[in-house]
């Protein structure tokens, strides 16, 4: 081998060598990080090797701390499948219904349910397997081993796997005491109600049973007055009269506030004249202010015209109330009642009504007070004497309707009382009651001739009965409502007085009776004669049809003012008159009251042209026949008179002049008692003066039913 | 730059030349690494160029002819020690697909310090794939090499257009059309 050659190897080897080396150095270095990658390797599956430990012994803690759970709730959790038997129960089961797990798990369901629910819980556990809601909650009885009914109240919660329901899990609890809680409240809220109904049923027979008495004490003293009696007697039935009436009012307001605090009240809206409640106010409290320096006037705004749709019954007691109180406190002065328009749109018309006084008035730190129950805050104490309720109820009234009520007051100078209250105009043709609008009338002969009485009560027939005889109105008397329903359809009448409480057949099913069938009085008016205050019961009367109401005990006045209000009006829906200027008729006679309206409406109807006929042969032929009646009385010559009487007596009526009519029948009747003739000629020449003055007033009539020209 | 890109290079010169070439080219480079490479080992990627303009004055062939056919030698070489991710491919597409996301992943794991091509893949077709190479070392005819290799591997034909995309050789287009 050339030498070439071998240094060639020589350097080759030691190159080879040399890399070998290098080689080696790295391996090993790299060995070492292999090393210690595998030790860091071992390190981190030690670690993951612990914490897996860890956490199986947490999971196994977890499970057991569940299971303790489960077995420490007083709750029963159970699962049951598809089939209805038990697959797990808490062992808390045999705490509460006395089986043991074992005794449970694998059997089925009903084996624990009477026959009753059997059939109700499969359908439950049906319509979990198969609808899946989501948590149902139910109840049933299930039978302890000892055999009790256990109730037991349960969440159910289908347990789904892959979206099959493969169980049930439900959380039950025993709930018997609350079921026999349940069932003992339900048994006390109906014993609860019952006394309810009873309290109700008191109140209003109490309200009966002290109104009946109270009315025939306050009548029978009325009556009283008129038995001439002496001055001390006056004395005291007027202490008598002034208790029975304050034990009334007293009585009234009770019941009335407890009603209101009830809730029992409520609004009944209808269409009524509100000018014509104002006005009828007026009346009432004139009658009573009469004899007393105390003036009551009534304004109202000129927009007030025509029927507004309100409570008119509410509306007639907060006036009641609060006139009733400016009277009380109010010695000598005026009484001002106003009611105008405030606001009116589409929907409503607020009005506000305002009742002043110049009586007392408030101080003004009691103001505040006056609203409130059982306080009066008169300085003179005992000298006003009420419940203290009227001006709380007169509140709640407003109230109820929405309303609002203020007071104005200076100590010494009066008060006045200002409310507000919605109402909605009524459409002039809504309003169909039966009797009109009623019209005020002056006081005089009354157009009544014929009432019905419907009243049980032996003392209040009698007390309405002597006032109808007082006032010359014949009536008839029915002692239950099932008389007067066959009193009604033998005769007519032109009123019915109407009680509400009667044996046999009560007000409200007479009237009921009266107004649906067909007879002469189904369109009459009737009153009710209630001895309840209660404002529902006045609403009722009002429903049932009748017109309106008078609260026994009630004052001869007030029954005066319901007959004058509802007496026949027959002659004013006759043709509107017209008078003659140039008449000036006496005050005491205006001309629309001389002549019997109603009369002449039975006389003639609607025929105007026969009584025009007539109107002229009595001014052509009668009057100077008439006219001669004084001569006759002049000259003695009584059988002429009588004979003249007696023929030209009818024909008086034939014109409408009823009451001249009378006083010729009672003139006739007096000659033939051969009695004193001087008074009568006095009397015939009053008659003549009265039938010249009457002159103009035919001849308009005349004029009137004379076709036009 | 890995070890072994020297070791096959000597070897390849060695095969075709004799160890003498090996040996003159080793002692006349003035190598801070004093000419020892082992495989495993690191070294300054400034010997390889030395070594090559060395290569070329002894053999007068050309650098880039000669790293084309250092390319495809490399290939060989490749499919006997690292033949776990070349059987993962059956065909020459497969395997040049799988080079920036599969190939140099797993050598990146086994030599963290490996300085690695980028090849930007786009296959318009099943027979055509344009690879785009991005290198600072610019051995881009290496990699020509080494794709004729992998063709030769799989017993397929293609023609490949090599296209400069700048100046410097760092940014290169092989595109590939399967014959």
């Amino acid at each position: 081998m050339p030498d070439n050659d071998i240094d060639l190897i020589k350097r080759r080897l030691a190159r080879e060598k040399a890399a070998r080396l290098q080689a080696e150095a790295i391996l090993e270095k790299k060995a070492l990080a292999l090393y210690n990658a595998n030790n860091q390797l071992q390190h981190l599956n030690d670690h993951l090797e612990q914490q897996v430990r860890d956490k199986l012994g947490e999971l196994e803690q977890s499970e057991q701390r569940y299971r303790q759970l489960i077995e420490s709730v007083q709750d029963i959790i159970y699962k049951i499948s598809p089939r209805g038997y038990f697959t797990f129960v808490s062992p808390v089961v045999e705490k509460s219904l006395g089986y043991t797990e074992a005794e449970f798990v694998g059997t089925h369901f009903t084996r624990f349910v009477d026959d009753d629910y059997r059939k109700p819980l499969t359908d439950f556990y049906l319509a979990m397997m198969t609808e899946g809601q989501d948590s149902t909650y139910n109840e049933f009885p299930i039978r302890s081993k000892d055999g009790r009914h256990v109730w037991i109240g349960q969440t159910v919660r289908p347990i789904t796997v892959d979206g099959q329901i493969v169980e049930l899990v439900a959380v039950a609890r025993d709930v018997s005491d609350r079921k026999l809680a349940e069932q003992e409240l339900a048994k006390a809220r109906q014993v609860a109600e019952e006394a309810q109904r009873a309290e109700k049923q008191f109140l209003t027979n109490m309200s009966h049973e002290i109104r009946t008495p109270l009315n025939a004490i306050i009548g029978m003293s009325h009556l009283l007055f008129d038995t001439q009696p002496t001055r001390q007697q006056r004395e005291y039935i007027d202490i008598l009269k002034t208790s029975a009436d304050f034990l009334h009012s007293l009585i009234s307001d009770l019941l009335d506030m407890t009603k209101i605090e009830a809730g029992r009240i409520e609004v009944s809206p209808r269409p009524f004249d509100l000018a014509g409640l104002l006005r009828a106010t007026q009346k009432v409290f004139e009658i009573k202010l009469h004899n007393r320096p105390v003036t009551i006037d009534v304004m109202h705004d000129a927009r007030i015209s025509g029927d507004f749709i309100g409570d008119d019954v509410m509306l007639n007691q907060i006036l009641m109330n609060l006139i009733g109180n400016a009277e009380k406190f109010t010695e000598e002065g005026s009484i001002q009642i106003t009611a105008r328009i405030v606001q009116e749109d589409d929907n409503r018309c607020w009005i506000e009504f305002s009742v002043t006084d110049t009586g007392v008035g408030i101080p003004e730190d009691k103001q505040g007070l006056i609203f409130k129950k059982f306080r009066q805050v008169n300085p003179q104490g005992h000298k006003y004497k009420g419940t203290g309720l009227g001006l709380a109820i007169t509140k709640e009234l407003v109230e109820i309707q929405e309303g609002t009520i203020s007071v104005r007051s200076q100590n010494g100078q009066g008060s006045t009382f200002t409310f507000k209250l919605p109402y909605v105009r009524a459409t002039a043709t809504t309003d169909n009651r039966d009797a009109g609008n009623p019209v005020l009338k002056t006081v005089g002969k009354l157009p009544v001739s014929h009432v019905m009485v419907v009243e049980d009560n032996l003392m209040n027939q009698t007390y309405i009965g002597s006032l109808l005889t007082k006032w010359k109105i014949p009536f008839t008397l029915a002692s239950d409502g099932k008389k007067a329903v066959e009193e009604a359809k033998q005769q007519r009448f032109d009123m019915i007085l109407m009680d509400i409480q009667m044996p046999i057949m009560d007000g409200y099913e007479a009237t009921v009776a009266i107004r649906s069938t067909h007879n002469p009085n189904q369109h009459i008016p009737i009153i009710a004669l209630t001895a309840s205050a209660m404002l529902d019961h006045k609403s009722l009367a009002m429903e049932v049809g009748m017109n309106d109401f008078l609260t026994k005990p009630f004052e001869p006045s007030q029954l005066l003012n319901i007959l004058e209000r509802y007496a026949p009006t027959a002659a004013s829906e006759a043709a509107p008159r017209k008078t003659d200027p140039s008449v000036k008729p006496k005050p005491t006679l205006p001309a629309d009251d001389v002549l019997d309206r109603q009369r002449l409406f039975e006389l003639y109807g609607s025929d105007k042209e026969h009584a025009a006929e007539m109107f002229a042969t009595f001014l052509d032929d009668v009057v100077p026949e008439l006219l001669q009646l004084p001569d006759l009385c002049t000259d003695q010559n009584w059988s002429m008179l009588a004979s003249m009487a007696h023929k030209l007596k009818p024909t008086l009526g034939m014109v409408g002049l009823s009451r001249l009519e009378d006083e010729l029948r009672q003139i006739e009747r007096s000659l033939g008692q051969n009695a004193d003739k001087e008074p009568l000629v006095q009397r015939c020449q009053a008659l003549v003066e009265e039938v010249t003055d009457l002159l103009p007033v035919l001849r308009n009539e005349i004029k009137t039913l004379s076709p036009k020209a | 730059m890995k070890g072994i890109v020297f070791t096959e290079l000597l070897e390849m010169v060695e095969d075709q030349y004799g160890y003498a070439l090996v040996d003159t080219i080793l002692d006349q480079s003035n190598l801070p690494s004093g000419g020892i490479y082992t495989a495993i080992g690191t070294y300054d990627h400034a010997e390889m160029v030395t070594l090559l303009h060395s290569l070329s004055q002894h053999t007068t062939t050309p650098v880039h002819e000669l790293l084309r056919a250092y390319g495809r030698y490399m290939f060989g070489s490749f499919t006997r020690n690292y033949y776990q991710f070349i059987e993962r491919s059956t065909s020459a597409f497969s395997l040049l697909n799988s080079i920036q996301h599969y190939i140099h992943v797993e050598v990146r794991k086994l030599y963290p310090d490996a300085e690695l091509p980028h090849f930007a893949m786009e296959q318009p077709s099943e027979n055509h794939l344009k690879m785009y190479y991005q290198s600072e070392r610019k051995l881009s005819d290496f990699a020509y090499g080494l794709i004729e290799g992998c063709l030769a591997h799989y017993g397929e034909t293609a023609t490949i257009r090599k296209t400069e995309l700048t100046a410097d050789g760092s940014q290169v287009l092989f595109d590939i059309v399967k014959d």
